[in-house]
């Protein structure tokens, strides 16, 4: 149960960093690379805070997140200019040197060693772990609704036209690299308020848990999702974290001793379907006009059938290990 | 709405200039043609005076009723926001907005497209809509609820999203390549009026040279980079440079 609990509010972690991409990618044409930087950053920064300065929760929040939007509006001026690749090479270098001093500063971050105990801000009902999943699922909710009313916006279709034609957009009189620059602050700050948000959960902070492959999560899931819908990255987080890590983690009749191979098959599937996605539905999913009753029945569906799916594939493939073990140790009595 | 150019060059790498203006006015008489061969640099004018193409020397300034601005340091959207813009003479357009919302962008002012905003829902603002329907009624689209689809109304949309956009002065770079002859009509006409009731002064580059005289009050002829002459279409027409470099005669 803590377990699922814990795993749930990684999901809503997950799913609020692919909402802050999607307003950053999929509206304004901003390709991101350093998502892990921006959360790894609030995630540590609030940790330290707390763990060495014995700081409240909120303080630490607010002052990282004070000096996170500092950051983010310093680097959106030097790099929102640039093209679309050097963006992404920029916000790659930022969260590698984001990493990197995580690793040296030792007297803060205590480096590999790693930080903690970090206790969950809210101590009132002996019920912490499911106060902060509430307090998580608030904020992506709240982001959520924020996000279906931003597409409908005026403010949404301003975001929708810098990506599709920055230089058009400004001959009529609009301010593009201030719409950019505000928005990208806006949202890099709020990855890394769900990194503060992160490190109470994860209570033990470490450097190795501030990884490309979790810039590469959000990216997959906003991308098999859809990355033009409001609701695109919350579904490839559903599918990617919520089924392959959550559900055949937890449930899948996978016999102990083929569970190691679980993490390896799990890639192969992540890959397979985003291949699978690109090729026959470049949109992702859901494409910027899908309507919500569409995405209900769809998404019921293919959660069913990916289950099914996913459960017949790993349990036929541990009756297969369990065979040829079987036959092995035969050959090996015999 | 007057422009005024002062020792304008662009150069590009090669070095030699392709536009050389040491002192110009163009937006004295209401409608104004700018005419020359491919090559002569009209693009490349009409990009340094809306400030898209940063200019290798000179200034460009503008004047309105009580202020000359200098436009040098402003960008892009300050232009705009003077009250300046051009259409395109390449197709460019919004390709994920529909005909009504790219009008209704152009005709949003900046101020009403905030984070605020999103929270307290944005009703629809009558005026724009009832603009945008008397454009859509006089100018028809194939789909006039959904997207432009073919070059021709791309174009059409590109000239009535700087039209809906109320400019006090608009460059128009080969409006009418592309548009059928009775929408280039139709334009054209929509152009006179906004002129005569003074709504807008307007510059257009065209090679319909019959266009140019019947509209245009006055012309101005570029070629290799350089204004070679200037004045009413009878006064262009007879004037023996421009026969020789432009008409082949
Ligand atoms: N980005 C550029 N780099 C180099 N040369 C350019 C560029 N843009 C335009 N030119 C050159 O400048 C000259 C004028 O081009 P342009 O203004 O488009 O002419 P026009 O609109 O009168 O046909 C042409 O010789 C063209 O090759
Ligand atoms: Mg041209």
């Amino acid at each position: 149960m803590a377990y699922l609990l814990f795993s749930l509010s990684l999901l809503l972690v997950y799913v609020g960093l692919a909402q802050m991409l999607h307003v950053q990618f999929g509206l304004l044409g901003i390709p991101n690379f350093g998502v892990v930087g921006f959360w790894g950053f609030g995630m540590y920064f609030v940790g330290v805070l707390q763990v060495q300065l014995s700081m409240s929760f909120i303080d630490a929040m607010v002052l990282s997140s004070v000096l996170l939007a500092v950051i983010s509006y310093g680097l959106g001026h030097l790099i929102l200019r640039l093209e679309r690749q050097a963006i992404l090479c920029a916000t790659i270098a930022f969260s590698a040197i984001v990493a990197l001093l995580i690793v040296t500063e030792k007297w803060a971050t205590m480096g590999v060693v790693g930080l903690g105990t970090i206790r969950y801000p809210l101590r009132v009902f002996e019920a912490e772990e499911i106060l902060h999943f509430v307090i998580l699922l608030a904020f992506v909710i709240g982001a959520q609704i924020y996000l279906m009313r931003l597409h409908k916006s005026r403010l949404g279709r301003l975001m929708v036209a810098i990506r599709d034609n920055e230089e058009l957009a400004a001959s009529l009189g609009k301010d593009t690299f201030r719409v950019k620059l505000r928005a990208f602050t806006i949202t890099a700050t709020i990855m890394g308020i769900l990194g503060g948000l992160s490190a109470a959960l994860n209570q033990f902070l470490t450097p190795n848990m501030i990884v490309p492959s979790i810039t590469f999560a959000v990216w997959i899931s906003l991308v098999l999702g859809g990355k033009e819908h409001a609701l695109g990255g919350m579904i490839g987080v559903f599918i990617t974290f919520g089924i392959f890590d959550i559900f055949i983690e937890t449930y899948a009749p996978v016999s102990p001793e083929f569970a190691v191979l679980v993490p390896n098959i799990k890639l192969f599937l992540y890959g397979a379907l985003l291949v699978a996605v690109l090729l026959y539905r470049p949109t992702g999913l859901l494409d910027r006009d899908t309507e919500p009753r569409d995405i209900l029945i769809g998404s019921l569906g293919a959660i069913a059938a990916s289950i099914t799916a996913v459960v017949t594939g790993l349990s036929w493939i541990a009756k297969g290990f369990e065979s040829l073990a079987a036959r092995a140790k035969k050959d090996d009595d015999a | 709405m007057k422009l005024h150019m002062q020792n304008l060059t662009k150069s590009y790498h090669s070095g030699h200039p392709v536009l050389n203006v040491p002192d110009g006015t163009l937006g004295e008489h209401g409608l104004e043609g700018l005419i020359g061969p491919n090559g002569a640099g009209k693009s490349t004018m009409m990009g340094l005076l809306t400030r898209r193409i940063a200019p290798s020397t000179g200034t460009v300034s503008l004047e309105d009723d009580t202020d000359l601005h200098t436009l040098n340091a402003l960008q892009s959207h300050d232009v705009a926001r003077l009250g300046l813009v051009k259409t395109n003479q390449r197709i460019q357009g919004f390709e994920s907005l529909t005909i009504r919302d790219s009008l209704r962008l152009a005709a949003t002012s900046h101020a009403d497209e905030t984070y605020r905003g999103v929270l307290t829902g944005s009703e629809q603002d009558d005026a724009i809509e009832a603009d945008i329907d008397g454009y859509l009624d006089r100018f028809k689209f194939e789909d006039p609820d959904g997207f432009a689809k073919s070059g021709g109304e791309k174009k059409l949309l590109d000239i009535l999203r700087c039209m809906i956009f109320k400019p006090k002065m608009l460059l128009m770079d080969e409006p009418t390549a592309g548009l059928p002859e009775d929408v280039t009509n139709e334009v054209m006409k929509m152009v006179g009026e906004k002129v005569k009731s003074k709504e807008m002064t307007v510059v257009i580059v065209e090679h319909d040279l019959e266009l140019i005289w019947k509209h245009c009050k006055y012309v101005h002829f570029l070629s290799e980079g350089a204004i070679l002459f200037h004045g009413t279409p009878k006064d262009v027409k007879k004037n023996r440079v421009v026969a020789e470099k432009y008409m082949g005669v």
